[in-house]
C-alpha cells in the first residue's frame, strides 16, 4: 500500500464536474491529492512546472476532459503522449462526447482508457471509485 | 371491339383524357394536343401545332435522354414507361413529370404519342413533408441529447444534496430535495426515451433474420429480479422466426413486457408471449391478464406522451409510442384487444425469416 498520497491531475473547465469528481475521490478508499487545470494551457503549464507551477508534483493519474477553451483535451493528450518525459503517466479521458470518433481518435493518440461520463449520479461516483483503485491498486505503471 | 385505326380515334382519347398528351408525327412535331396540354403549359395552338417538340416552349423538351428515347421507338418500337423527368422548365419552374409514350400506327405513318403525366404538386407535397420530418427527428434528437448536460447537473447536485446533508437540516429541507431529486429523475427517463425515440429511423440497423425466442429471452433475464418480486408468471412459446433490427425488437419485447407487468392489478402479473406465421408475416402477442383497457381509448395508448393513469404508476407515455414506431418502421401493424378487467393483448407483425 502506497504511503504517499495519490496526486491526480483533473483537466476539466465545468466546476460542476469538478466538484462532482472532487466529492467521488473524497469519498474514496485512498488518500489522493487532487490538482485542477480548468483548460489545456494551465494542464500542460503545470505537467512543465512553468511558473506559477514550479513546485508541482508529477501526477500519478490524470482525468482529461475534451471539450474546453483554449486548449482542448485531445491537444493535451497529443502533447502528453509526445513527450517522453510525461507519456509514461496514466491519461484516462473522462467526458460526455459519445462520438466514435472522438473514441476512436483518443486511444491512437494512446490514451489509457476513455470514460463516458456517466448521467446518473450514483454511477458517476462509483465510476471515480472504481477508477481510481483500479489505476492505484490493480494496475502495475512504471516506476517514476 | 373499337377499331384501334379508326380515323379520328386517337385524337379522340387525346382531347378527352385529363393528362397533358401530345400525338407527334415522325418527325416529332406536335400533331395534336389536347385541352389539358394548353392548361399546364399554358401554350396557345397556334405557337404549338407543327412545331418540333423540342423548340416547343423556348426548347423546354429539349432534354437528351427524352431525345434519345423517342428516336428509340421510332426505329425499334418500344415504348417509354415511367420515365421521370424532374426539370426547370423557364416559364413554369419546376416540374416533376412522368412521360409515357407509345408509336402508333395511322394514316399509314407512324406517330408517337406521348402522355404527360405532372406530378409537381405530389412531388413537392411529399419532399416537404419528408423534410418536416427529419427536422422534426433531428430537432428531438439534438434537443434531448443537448439536455442531458444540464440536467445531469441538477440531477447529481440533488441527489449529492441529499446524501450530505439529509437529516441535518429540518424536515422541511429532506422533503424538498426529495422533490427536486424526483423531478429530475422523472425527466431523465423522459428525456432518455425522446432520445430512443427520434432515434429509431435516424440510427435504425439493419434489419436481419432472427430467433425472437431468443430475444425474448435476453429480455426475461434483464426482467428477472422485477418477475420475482412481484412474482409474476410469464410464460412463452416457441416463437416463429422473423427479420427485424434486432435492438429495435429488444426495445419491442421490454417495453410490451413493462406494460404488461405494470398494468397487472390486484395479483401477481400473468404474462403469455405466444407467434404464429402466415402470408410472410409473423405476429407476436403478448397477453397479460392484467387490469385492460377500455376500447375507447386503444388509439390514445399509442400516441406519444399520453399517459392514461396518473402518477401512481411510473412512466413517461412514450413506451407504446416507441414500440408503434418501431413496427411501423418494419413495415408491420401493431394492435391491441382488450376489455376493462379482462386483460390486455399487444400484437404486433414483422416479416417472417424464410427459414425455421
Amino acid at each position: 500500500m502506497n504511503i504517499q498520497p495519490a496526486e491526480i491531475l483533473l483537466v476539466e473547465d465545468n466546476p460542476g464536474d469538478v466538484d462532482l469528481t472532487l466529492e467521488a475521490l473524497e469519498e474514496a478508499k485512498l488518500r489522493n491529492n487532487v490538482h485542477v487545470a480548468e483548460d489545456g494551457v494551465v494542464a500542460m503549464a503545470f505537467l512543465r512546472r512553468e511558473e506559477p507551477y514550479a513546485e508541482a508534483p508529477r501526477p500519478d493519474l490524470i482525468l482529461l476532459d475534451l471539450n474546453m477553451p483554449r486548449k482542448d483535451g485531445r491537444e493535451v493528450l497529443y502533447e502528453v503522449k509526445g513527450d517522453s518525459a510525461l507519456s509514461s503517466i496514466p491519461v484516462v479521458v473522462l467526458t460526455t462526447s459519445e462520438a466514435e470518433q472522438d473514441v476512436l481518435d483518443a486511444y491512437e493518440h494512446r490514451a489509457n482508457a476513455y470514460i463516458v461520463k456517466p448521467v446518473d449520479f450514483e454511477q458517476f461516483f462509483r465510476t471515480i471509485q472504481t477508477l481510481e483503485d483500479f489505476w492505484f491498486t490493480v494496475v502495475r505503471l512504471p516506476k517514476g | 371491339m373499337v377499331d384501334i385505326e379508326a380515323p379520328g380515334l386517337a385524337e379522340a382519347v387525346v382531347r378527352t383524357v385529363r393528362e397533358p398528351l401530345l400525338i407527334l408525327d415522325a418527325d416529332l412535331r406536335v400533331r395534336s394536343a389536347n385541352p389539358a396540354y394548353y392548361r399546364t403549359f399554358q401554350a396557345r395552338a397556334e405557337e404549338t401545332l407543327g412545331s418540333m417538340l423540342f423548340e416547343l416552349g423556348n426548347g423546354q423538351w429539349d432534354i437528351p435522354a427524352l431525345r434519345e428515347l423517342l428516336e428509340d421507338i421510332l426505329s425499334d418500337d418500344v415504348t417509354i414507361d415511367d420515365f421521370e423527368v424532374d426539370h426547370h422548365f423557364p416559364d413554369l419552374g419546376r416540374r416533376v413529370m412522368v412521360l409515357n409514350a407509345h408509336r402508333l400506327e395511322a394514316e399509314g405513318t407512324s406517330l408517337i404519342l406521348l402522355a404527360m403525366q405532372d406530378l409537381t404538386e405530389r412531388t413537392l407535397a411529399r419532399e416537404e413533408l419528408e423534410r418536416s420530418n427529419e427536422d422534426l427527428e433531428r430537432f428531438a434528437s439534438v434537443a434531448s441529447h443537448d439536455l442531458q448536460e444540464p440536467l445531469r447537473m441538477v440531477a447529481s447536485y440533488t441527489r449529492l444534496l441529499a446524501r450530505r446533508y439529509e437529516g441535518r437540516l429540518d424536515e422541511r429541507a429532506d422533503r424538498y430535495i426529495a422533490y427536486a431529486a424526483d423531478g429530475a429523475d422523472r425527466m431523465k427517463m423522459l428525456i432518455q426515451d425522446l432520445l430512443a425515440y427520434s432515434r429509431i429511423n435516424t440510427q435504425g440497423r439493419d434489419v436481419v433474420a432472427i430467433d425472437p425466442t431468443r430475444t425474448l429471452e435476453e429480455v426475461l433475464r434483464d426482467f428477472a429480479m422485477k418477475i420475482r418480486e412481484s412474482g409474476a408468471s410469464v410464460t412463452y412459446d416457441p416463437l416463429p422466426g422473423l427479420r427485424a433490427d434486432p435492438g429495435q425488437l429488444r426495445q419491442l419485447f421490454r417495453n410490451l413486457l413493462e406494460n404488461a407487468l405494470k398494468f397487472a392489478g390486484d395479483g401477481p402479473p400473468v404474462v403469455h408471449v405466444s407467434g404464429r406465421r402466415g402470408d410472410g408475416w409473423t405476429t407476436i402477442s403478448v397477453r397479460d391478464e392484467g387490469i385492460g383497457i377500455d376500447p375507447e381509448y386503444f388509439d390514445r395508448v399509442f400516441v406519444i406522451f399520453q399517459r392514461l393513469h396518473g402518477r401512481d404508476k411510473e412512466g413517461t407515455g412514450i413506451g407504446l409510442a416507441l414500440c408503434k414506431r418501431i413496427v411501423e418502421r418494419h413495415g408491420g401493424r401493431l394492435w391491441i384487444d382488450s376489455r376493462p378487467g379482462a386483460g390486455s393483448t399487444f400484437s404486433f407483425t414483422l416479416p417472417s425469416s424464410e427459414d425455421a
